[in-house]
């Protein structure tokens, strides 16, 4: 609809909306402030090859996070992505090593990871087990199961150098392939979010579950459906971490679980306070990119960077609560 | 000691909930306070506990003027409530709830269990002393009464001089709720003084010295029942009777005209021995076209009946048959499909999200229809194209369709609900729901909301309306079926429509 923008009259309530303005685009502005501050204190930020460096290594993140996005937009979470993103990464080159071809092996992990976020969702909507402690008694079960199925190795040697080039190659020698997997799934899944009737439903279900119920809109299939997309995405992951490590580790994802959760949270900040994203999520997971990157640069020791990263959740997730009822069981 | 509630009035943003109530509550009696959802009860009850402070008016203790800023102020100063939703802690026992908050401790640390006990038992013995109530055994192994009992004297705990008991027999099965009435009695022979809110008027009338009844906020009697001479009809008449109140929107009694039903007119619900838990119709006819209102005093089921006609599962045994065909125990989304549509009551828990804009809350029940298959994807010109059509056909005041819903007012919320069922759907639904159709709506906006309802059975939609307004039936039905008890009463044609008839069909009073 192209119209001409007709300004707004002056309403009574300007003030508040300079408050939610300043709300909405704060964790932009952080973004920016981060950036140009690397930009301008280290000569090896602002260079084309670190920055496709950067999302390079946001890939598996971001795929994560929007994962949890799914999830979260039906008021769902998903404690057991890390370990997903494990089972899958070990599940992949397990089965190639086994002699599975390439295609099928991707395949068998992603039907794993599909298959949690099933057994989650049915813990959670046919049992009535609230998904935080569903999802939390999952992930220890896999991180037991990871365990098991590698013997506590990490699983190399026999993978093929196609699998690897997943992980490895470049679009045209630029574009890393992770990156463009990253850029693929958070263009379409926010397509499926913002534009079509399941992502409407899905943040309908999210929003007010009686009301979704009233008019009609399948309840328990959208809250299964986050799960289970929250549980493939992982898994998706997964095999990128693998392919990509050249290697299946026995504790590869644990990190994504917390960061990806802190993606989440810094973009329910912005956009639609108080709503997870997918687009907010992209940001977040960029936020904690760059400040992870730009850290390193500086020469600043990880547990500082983990340090940083804590504070700034605090910080996001107390925006979001003061201004919107920010509701997670 | 007293407490005078002087031309209390309290104004919610758009809403009187109180309009200069003046009441006066005396030790030792037990004062009854009686009315129809939305009289103000709730609202009464919370500036006497603190928990809402008046717009205008006066709180005097024995002569003195207090101010309650907060609940504790209240219980501070002798004022206790024992609320209608339990306030206990489920794992802890009778004496350990009664003395939450106040635990006798010894060491400085330990909570000295004996003593607790202890206090429990004595507060009991003093207040209940023919009254045995296991107070040493965890309150949810208790029986509802019990649990009652308990909450009642943790409230006298704290030695107050007035008891507000909200509906406290609400929750009780009807064997338990004697031996309370019992207890309440002994309080105010013991020089309490009591205040009772109930929707069981006769459990009022049995119990109460004396009895305020409110309407729309007003306080619209004082009766003196020392002797238990006010009757049930007597208060019904009173708590519905809008004519007596001074209000211009008089029901015209008698003549009404009546619209004329196409003598062919297709069978859209046709209901025979339809029960759930707390509702029983024996039997129900509604054709296209014709708009059936229910009224009954709170609880006595129509509301119940009539949500059960879009959510099937919650009736446990009867037939319905919905266009000819028997639904049994369909889904909701089932009744969607079949095209049935419900405009829920409590429109901000059971209709919106109150994230959502105007736009997507219209949307979210026929979004599908302007979306393309087979992905679903949405054509957001085409969405906003209909929000705009249905934002001026139904005349909804909002600064635009992308405003969020809770910015609207309640009569312009209550047409976006109305409106979701017409999304790219208009004359689709052939059944329309209506639970509370107005409630908290001005009344310019109350007017066009009759309209509406109106006008789709106009279109050809069976509609069915469940209030509590009389005069809002009056003005929609095209006849009327009291309910009762739980059950289906009595069936009142549109030309014998009057205030006095429906209050009789309501209490029961054959003529």
């Amino acid at each position: 609809m192209t119209m001409t923008t007709t300004i707004a009259p002056e309403k009574a309530s300007r003030p508040m909306r300079i408050g939610t303005l300043i709300q909405k685009y704060s964790t932009l502005a952080v973004l920016i402030i981060l950036f140009l501050a690397f930009a301008v204190g280290t000569d090896r930020f602002f260079t084309g090859t670190n920055l496709v460096n950067i999302l390079q290594q946001i890939s598996m993140l971001t795929i994560v996070a929007v994962g949890l996005t799914f999830g979260f937009a039906a008021k769902e979470m998903d404690l057991s992505v890390g370990y997903v993103v494990g089972l899958a990464g070990l599940l992949a080159p397990l089965l190639m090593v086994a002699g599975v071809p390439i295609p099928l092996s991707i395949v068998g992990a992603l039907v794993a990871g599909l298959g949690v976020g099933l057994i989650n969702s049915a813990l959670v909507v046919g049992v009535g087990v609230p998904s935080l402690i569903a999802t939390l008694a999952a992930g220890s079960i896999l991180w037991g199961i990871n365990f098991m199925i590698s013997g506590g190795r990490a699983i190399y040697g026999g993978i093929p150098a196609d699998y690897l080039a997943v992980g490895q190659g470049k679009v045209l020698g630029i574009l890393p392939y992770p990156a463009l997997i990253m850029l693929v799934i958070v263009g379409s899944s926010w397509f499926v979010m913002e534009r079509t009737t399941f992502g409407r439903y899905l943040y309908a279900v999210g929003g007010n579950a009686r009301a979704a119920e009233l008019s009609g809109i399948k309840v328990r299939s959208y809250r299964v459906y986050g799960l289970a997309l929250s549980s493939l995405f992982a898994a998706i992951s997964g095999i990128i971490l693998s392919a990509r490590l050249g290697s299946g580790q026995p504790n590869g994802g644990e990190t994504y679980l917390l960061d990806g959760l802190a993606a989440v949270f810094i973009g329910m900040t912005m956009l639609r306070p108080g709503t997870a994203t997918v687009m907010g999520t992209f940001f977040g997971a960029l936020l904690i990119g760059i400040m992870n990157n730009g850290l390193n640069l500086v020469g600043m020791d990880t547990y500082v960077q983990s340090i940083v990263k804590g504070i700034i959740i605090v910080i996001a997730v107390s925006v979001v609560s003061r201004t919107t009822k920010l509701k997670l069981l | 000691m007293s407490i005078v509630l002087e031309n209390i009035t309290k104004q919610w943003p758009g809403t009187l909930a109180l309009d200069g109530v003046s009441i006066e509550i005396v030790e030792g009696r037990v004062h009854g306070i009686v009315g129809e959802n939305g009289a103000g009860k709730t609202t009464l009850v919370s500036i006497l506990s603190g928990a809402v402070q008046p717009t205008a008016g006066t709180l005097s203790m024995a002569g003195q003027p207090v101010a309650f800023e907060n609940p504790a102020a209240a219980v501070a100063n002798g004022v206790s409530l024992v609320s209608q939703e339990g306030s206990l802690v489920p794992h802890l026992t009778g004496a350990e709830n009664i003395c939450l908050g106040f635990e006798p401790v010894k060491s400085r640390f330990f909570i000295n269990r004996r003593e607790v006990q202890r206090q429990a038992e004595e507060l009991a013995k003093q207040w209940f002393p023919d009254t045995a109530i296991a107070l040493n055994r965890k309150v949810d192994e208790l029986p509802y009464a019990d649990q009652k009992v308990i909450e009642i004297l943790r409230a006298l705990h704290s030695r107050p001089k007035v008891l507000i008991l909200d509906e406290p027999t609400a929750t009780l099965p009807a064997k338990e709720k004697q031996s309370l009435w019992t207890l309440i009695r002994q309080l105010s022979d013991a020089g309490m003084a009591v205040v009772l809110i109930s929707h069981f008027l006769q459990e009022v009338i049995d119990l109460c010295d004396e009895i305020t009844v409110l309407q729309d906020g007003r306080k619209v009697s004082h009766l003196s029942n020392a002797g238990h001479e006010v009757t049930e009809r007597q208060l019904i008449d009173l708590m519905l009777n809008r004519g007596q109140a001074g209000n211009q929107h008089r029901l015209p009694d008698g003549a009404l005209t009546e619209r004329t039903l196409a003598a062919d007119a297709e069978i859209v619900v046709d209901i025979e021995g339809w029960q759930g838990e707390r509702f029983h119709m024996d039997g129900l006819k509604v054709r296209s076209g014709e708009i059936v209102g229910l009224i009954g005093l709170t609880g006595s089921g129509h509301f119940e009946f009539a949500q059960s006609l879009f959510e099937p599962r919650l009736a446990t045994a009867g037939r319905y048959r919905f266009k000819s065909k028997d639904v049994g125990r369909a889904s909701v989304r089932d009744m969607k499909r079949c095209g049935a549509a419900l405009i829920p009551d409590h429109r901000m828990i059971n209709a919106m999200i109150g994230d959502w804009t105007v736009r997507e809350n219209m949307s979210m029940a026929g979004i599908q229809e302007t979306s393309l298959k087979p992905f679903g994807i949405v054509q957001t010109g085409r969405e906003r194209a209909e929000t705009q059509r249905l934002i001026k056909r139904l005349n909804i005041k909002t600064s635009s369709a992308e405003t969020k819903i809770v910015e609207l007012s309640g009569g312009n919320k209550q047409k976006v609900s109305v409106a979701k069922w017409q999304f790219a759907s208009e004359g689709r639904y052939k059944l329309f729901v209506f639970l509370e159709p107005t409630e908290g709506v001005d009344v310019g906006a109350k007017r066009e909301i009759h309209e509406l309802i109106v006008s789709l059975a106009e279109r050809g939609a069976a509609v069915i309306v469940a209030s509590s307004d009389l005069l809002e039936i009056a003005h929609v039905a095209d006849r009327v079926v009291a309910f009762r008890n739980g059950r289906d009463a009595d069936q009142i044609a549109r030309r014998d429509f009057s205030e006095a008839v429906f209050i009789n069909a309501i209490a029961g009073v054959t003529q």
